[in-house]
């Protein structure tokens, strides 16, 4: 009778698990990608203000990225595994820090990561908006730039992250055309300063 | 020395004086279309990148500047839009915001020179991102189109091509060991 029930229970239940909530979604879209491309629209509202831009993302797992905005400015972020690199074509202006000191403050960082999310957030079920399932994140340590992340998902891809900084700004980033385990070059993910631009180096 | 190699030289420095060509395209020098005969501040949004050198140390950073003639927000950003640092100044002084910290002072250039290191001619900006010199203090046109101005050479550029901006794509200041360079990506003026 008890065993019955618990079948009863179970069948009951099963309707729910077959909608995967985000966080089982999160750790399946990890796993399933060791490489990942997609293209990225980023909105920032800062003081009633809102800025667009867009442009591309490249994954390696773990912890290699280039996160390339191509409008309406040029933009270049590589993670090459050891260090960050910033390339801004028009000021001919390369910066350059160890990635672990920047870890965890920008997105590409964070998706680059096998575990970071899991390790360094608390995660926790919001529920779902239209087809999105959403999930919450909020820094254990204090020194992250970002004080919330929401990250949206359907069918195990992350579609959409929302990123609220200390200040109040809200950052809307939504992925489209995104491919799981694509071939992609290693030189996208090593970087050379060009000729004739200024280096500045945080070490 | 033969035709043909003349040829090949030929070829050659064409070549380079292309690329040379290639490499100047964002380089044009900006000037004002009208310069106002009576400097009638106004307000603007902007946004864009900065980089900041001091010596062999600097910052790099994005930028989002709304000006009114007696408010001002800057907030620098990064990349992705996470405010680093903001910069408010009215009519009661300045608060800078950063690192979880608030410090006030009376006006921009002390504030940044104390918590910063280097100073942002934050009341002169406000004229040379639009390509004009600050009203009301003495100004120095250099042969090469160059402004001076209160100890700062301030250069500006625009993209090749465009005629139709009213502000400059590219402004750079140097005073001293100090150089600050601005690229606006957007302009607003209600």
């Amino acid at each position: 009778m008890k065993k019955l029930a618990l079948t009863l229970i179970a069948a009951a239940l099963l309707p729910l698990t077959a909608n995967a909530a985000a966080i089982a979604q999160l750790k399946a879209f990890v796993n399933g990608s060791k490489t990942l491309s997609a293209n990225f629209a980023q909105v920032v509202t800062n003081q009633g203000k809102t800025d667009n831009a867009s442009g591309t993302l490249e994954i390696s797992r773990p912890g290699k990225f280039r996160w390339s905005y191509t409008q309406p400015y040029e933009q270049l972020i590589v993670g090459d595994g050891k260090r960050l690199w910033v390339y801004d074509k028009e000021l001919a202006q390369v910066t350059t820090r160890p990635l672990d000191a920047a870890l965890g403050s920008s997105p590409a960082a964070l998706l680059a990561g096998s575990n970071a999310i899991e390790h360094d957030y608390l995660l926790r079920e919001v529920g779902r908006q239209g087809n999105i399932e959403w999930l919450a994140a909020s820094p254990k340590k204090s020194e992250n730039s970002f004080q919330a992340i929401r990250m949206g998902f359907t069918d195990n891809n992350l579609v959409a992250m929302e990123l609220t900084d200390s200040f109040g700004n809200l950052t809307k980033l939504s992925f489209s055309n995104m491919k799981k385990n694509p071939a992609i070059a290693t030189d996208h993910f090593r970087f050379v300063p060009p000729k004739g631009v200024d280096v500045m180096s945080d070490q | 020395m033969s035709i043909r190699s003349l040829r090949q030289l030929g070829r050659a420095l064409l070549v380079t004086a292309t690329l040379l060509l290639g490499a100047c395209a964002t380089q044009q020098p900006f000037q004002p279309v009208n310069l106002p005969s009576q400097a009638v501040d106004t307000p603007f949004s902007a946004s864009g990148r900065l980089a900041v050198k001091v010596d062999d140390k600097g910052s790099y950073g994005n930028f989002e500047w709304q000006h009114a003639p007696a408010h001002d927000v800057v907030s620098i950003t990064t990349p992705v839009g996470s405010t680093v640092a903001r910069l408010t100044r009215d009519a009661d002084g300045v608060l800078l915001e950063a690192d979880g910290k608030q410090t006030r002072s009376a006006n921009v250039e002390e504030l940044t020179n104390e918590t910063l290191g280097w100073t942002l001619p934050l009341d002169n900006l406000v004229w040379w991102i639009r390509g004009l010199p600050a009203p009301n203090t003495p100004s120095e046109r250099l042969a090469d189109g160059a402004l001076q101005q209160q100890g700062w050479t301030i250069r500006f550029f625009r993209d090749e091509g465009d005629t139709a901006s009213q502000v400059p794509k590219r402004v750079e200041l140097v005073r001293d060991r100090l150089s600050i360079r601005l690229v606006t990506h957007g302009w607003q003026q209600p």
